[in-house]
Order: C-alpha cells, then sequence, then structure tokens
C-alpha cells in the first residue's frame, strides 16, 4: 500500500467515509487483530483490543501524520498501546508465561504471505532475537509483547531495577546493531 | 510507584526503550522532556522506532472473526463525546427523541447480531462462496435478516446515465439496511455522497459516503425507524462533511415502501434543496 493511497483513505475517514474504514479494515485488520492476540494471548480481549484500535483510528485519524511514518506503523502502535492498556486493566493476576515469537499462529490460522517484504523482515528480525543473551531477550519479549515497565520486569524477576534497565538497553542495542549489518550487507540472505 | 528525575546519563540510557513504546509515562515524561532539549537525539529515538515498526508488523498472521468488521462499524456509528461531525436528523425537539429510539435501536441491533454471530459459526461452512462474494456488510444484513430481505433500486435521475445505479437490501422490520453503488460519478475532493431517507414530511440524514475509482461503494445504513417506515431514499452530491439538508438534486433515487395513502411523488422529497 503506498503512502499516496494511505493518505487517501485517511482523509476519507476523517470525513467520516464508512466505506474508507471498511478498506482500510480490509487491508490491516488481519495484521492488528494478530498483534492484539499475540500480545492478549485471548481470542475475546484481542477483539476487543481491535475494536478499540478501529475505533480510535475513525475518531483520531487527523492525528496521522505520513511525514512521520507509514499508517500501518501508526495502526499497529496504537493496537500495541491498545492491547498492553487492556492487559495491565487485567491487573495481571497470574505472570504470563513468555510466548516464544513463532508460536502465535493458530492451528488452521492463514500463513502469512512469504513473499511479502514485511514478512521477511519480520522472520529476519525474529532470528535475530534468538542471538541475544537469554536474559536480554526475556525481557525484551516481556517489555516489548506484554507491556510490562522496567520496575514490573524488577519486581517479577527479582532483579535491581538498574540490571532490568541495563539488560533492556544492551539487548535492544544489540538487536538494532544486528539489524542494520543485515540490511547493509548485500550478500546475506534475505530469506531465513 | 515513586517518581524519580533522572540523570542525564539515565534518560540518554532509556532512549532505546522509548524509540520501542517501552517506557512508563513518567520516563516517557521524561525523555521527552530531554528530547525537546536535544533534538540531536530523534534521531537515535527513529533508528529504534524502525525496529519497532517492524517487529510489531511481522507477525504470523491470524484472520480474525467475520463478524469483527460489523461490529467496528456498529461502533462508529454509537454517538461520540465529540460530535461535531453528526448532523441533526430533526428539529431539536424531536431530535431527543429520535435519538433515544436510536440507541434503542442500536442495542437492539446489537443483541440480534451477537445471537446471528453465534449462527454464524454454523452457517459459515454453508456460505462460504457467498462470503467470498460479499463484503462484511452484506454479510451482516444478511445473517441478521436472511429470510426477509428485500432489495430497491435506485435509478438514476439523469436520462442520459442510465449506467449510474444504486441497491438497497434491507428488511423492513429492521433499522438497518445496506446501500450499494455503481458507476456514481468521481467528486472533488471537499465532496461526497449523501444520503437521505424521506418519511412522509420528514427527511433523515443517512450517511455520507464516497466512491472508488468504478463509482462503487457500500454503506450500512442505521436508521431510526425500521426500514418499513420510509417511504423514498435518494442521494445526493453535498459539501465534505454532509449538509443539514439536500443542497443539489438527486444523483439517484427509489421509492421504498410507499403507503396507499401516499402519492406518486415524496412530500419531502430531496428535489427540494
Amino acid at each position: 500500500m503506498g503512502l499516496t493511497e494511505d493518505s487517501q483513505l485517511i482523509q476519507r475517514i476523517i470525513e467520516q467515509d464508512q466505506t474508507a474504514l471498511t478498506l482500510l479494515y480490509e487491508r490491516y485488520g488481519k495484521a492488528v487483530y494478530s498483534l492484539a492476540y499475540r500480545i492478549l494471548q485471548n481470542k475475546t480481549m484481542a477483539e476487543e483490543a481491535t475494536q478499540d484500535t478501529f475505533l480510535k483510528v475513525w475518531r483520531q485519524s487527523i492525528r496521522w501524520d505520513s511525514n512521520r511514518g507509514q499508517l500501518s506503523s501508526w495502526l499497529l502502535t496504537i493496537t500495541r498501546n491498545t492491547a498492553i492498556d487492556r492487559l495491565r486493566a487485567e491487573k495481571r493476576q497470574t505472570p504470563p508465561e513468555s510466548t516464544p515469537l513463532d508460536s502465535i499462529a493458530e492451528p488452521g490460522s492463514d500463513a502469512s504471505d512469504p513473499s511479502n517484504r514485511h514478512y521477511l523482515n519480520g522472520r529476519i528480525l525474529r532470528d535475530l532475537l534468538t542471538q541475544i543473551p537469554e536474559e536480554q531477550r526475556q525481557l525484551i519479549e516481556l517489555g516489548f509483547f506484554q507491556g510490562y515497565t522496567h520496575q514490573e520486569m524488577s519486581d517479577l524477576l527479582d532483579l535491581p531495577l538498574g540490571t532490568v534497565k541495563t539488560r533492556v538497553r544492551l539487548g535492544l542495542q544489540k538487536l538494532r546493531t544486528l539489524w542494520y549489518e543485515i540490511n547493509t550487507n548485500p550478500e546475506t540472505p534475505q530469506e531465513t | 510507584m515513586k517518581n524519580q528525575e533522572y540523570s542525564q546519563k539515565e534518560i540518554e540510557a532509556l532512549i532505546p526503550a522509548y524509540g520501542m513504546g517501552m517506557t512508563d509515562a513518567d520516563e516517557t515524561r521524561q525523555v521527552e522532556a530531554f528530547l525537546r532539549d536535544n533534538p540531536v537525539w530523534q534521531q537515535e529515538v527513529e533508528s529504534y522506532r524502525e525496529l519497532e515498526s517492524n517487529l510489531l508488523g511481522d507477525l504470523p498472521q491470524i484472520d480474525p472473526p467475520a463478524y469483527l468488521l460489523g461490529q467496528i462499524l456498529q461502533n462508529i456509528t454509537e454517538p461520540t463525546p465529540e460530535p461535531q461531525k453528526e448532523i441533526p436528523l430533526k428539529p431539536p425537539p424531536i431530535i431527543s427523541a429520535r435519538n433515544r429510539w436510536f440507541l434503542a435501536a442500536v442495542a437492539g441491533l446489537i443483541s440480534i447480531l451477537g445471537f446471528m454471530a453465534l449462527l454464524y459459526t454454523d452457517l459459515r461452512e454453508q456460505h462460504a462462496s457467498l462470503s467470498m462474494q460479499s463484503t462484511a456488510q452484506v454479510a451482516l444484513l444478511q445473517r441478521a435478516s436472511r429470510d426477509e430481505l428485500i432489495s430497491f433500486r435506485l435509478e438514476s435521475t439523469d436520462v442520459q446515465d442510465e449506467g449510474r445505479g444504486g441497491v438497497i437490501l434491507c428488511n423492513p422490520d429492521e433499522r438497518v439496511g445496506v446501500l450499494r453503488t455503481w458507476r456514481f460519478p468521481p467528486l472533488e475532493a471537499d465532496q461526497v455522497y449523501q444520503v437521505w431517507l424521506l418519511q412522509g414530511e420528514e427527511r433523515f440524514n443517512g450517511g455520507i459516503f464516497q466512491v472508488d475509482a468504478d463509482g462503487r461503494s457500500e454503506l450500512i445504513l442505521y436508521t431510526p425507524d425500521v426500514m418499513g417506515e420510509y417511504n423514498y431514499i435518494g442521494i445526493t452530491v453535498e459539501p465534505a462533511g454532509g449538509s443539514h439538508a439536500p443542497t443539489s438534486n438527486p444523483v439517484v433515487r427509489a421509492a421504498l415502501y410507499v403507503s396507499e395513502e401516499a402519492t406518486d411523488e415524496p412530500q419531502a422529497n430531496v428535489d427540494d434543496a
């Protein structure tokens, strides 16, 4: 989806055009729901988070700035924040387990299109995550996909707050370095 | 949780987590204050946002349930705290009563659709081929009133353009309808199409929409009264955001449920702009 087409779609949504929202859902609804499910690990909550996400887009579409990134990125950021807010509202009655990234596809669900560039990037990033030390990767998973704050991770894992922050920072820096190496080295295979 | 003011070094160490959306409210506040004074760090933030974007968007995909789009479209029609885009359907004293009716109608419809969504699970395989051909809006209505769906053809008012048209699918006992259009002329950026429903002397705003390159569109109409109470439907071109009353002649129109007492022509025609 090109930036221009996305901009036109958002403009129509700003004008409260239901057809445009339907088109937006058809293009990105699957990605939004998948992310919500990844974070919430619950179908009902994922459906609610998906609804909330598109409702926010309907009411706040004027906030999207095409100069600051793709529409899909903005949508997924809203999705992640919405899902994490919902997770926090659940008070985390039981400590969740860190779920392997490749385990979220349900039986019978569609596989992602392997020709999709974003999908390839994602596969690469998931592989890169495995190259990060376990104690750093675990914190990134908790913080990024489950919305744990540094303090909450410190409490959950009984680690000093400073240690948590350091591990998160080092893990993310390592991930970014690996990502840049992949993207600047033309000899690196793009499929995993 | 106690708040503390971080040193510059501590804030710089939070930049990766901030870029990935992993900071709490207090950390976020302090990082953003730091970035306002040190914009050179913004590039560092953006590099992590790129990582965030890729990590978020590249998960294995799961199909959402088929009814989810219908629920979303229902939700957007509910009143919001900032109703500046809403167009009054009637003069003020009548609006309140209508809105109460409308809310009751929406609540009832939600209940019906929730029940029908459960049935849909069983019917999904049976209607798979139809679903492939239909949009989610049509599927929504068909689930709600499969046995009594009636279609009304909207004809072009321009004799030179017989290809332009539309159809509204509805059940006379339901407060919802699905409108499809085709071969509508493209509009300027500051224009929209607007649907009008006529009930005797009264005119109701049925919503605004735009069309694709082929002049096609689909729109769910949620109406204050059951569809059987409406006599005529018309679509006009209006300024972006819609109008309180039609400002142009209809491009298509159709007679709906015209009672025996009604005349051949609508009493509150959209032509009276």
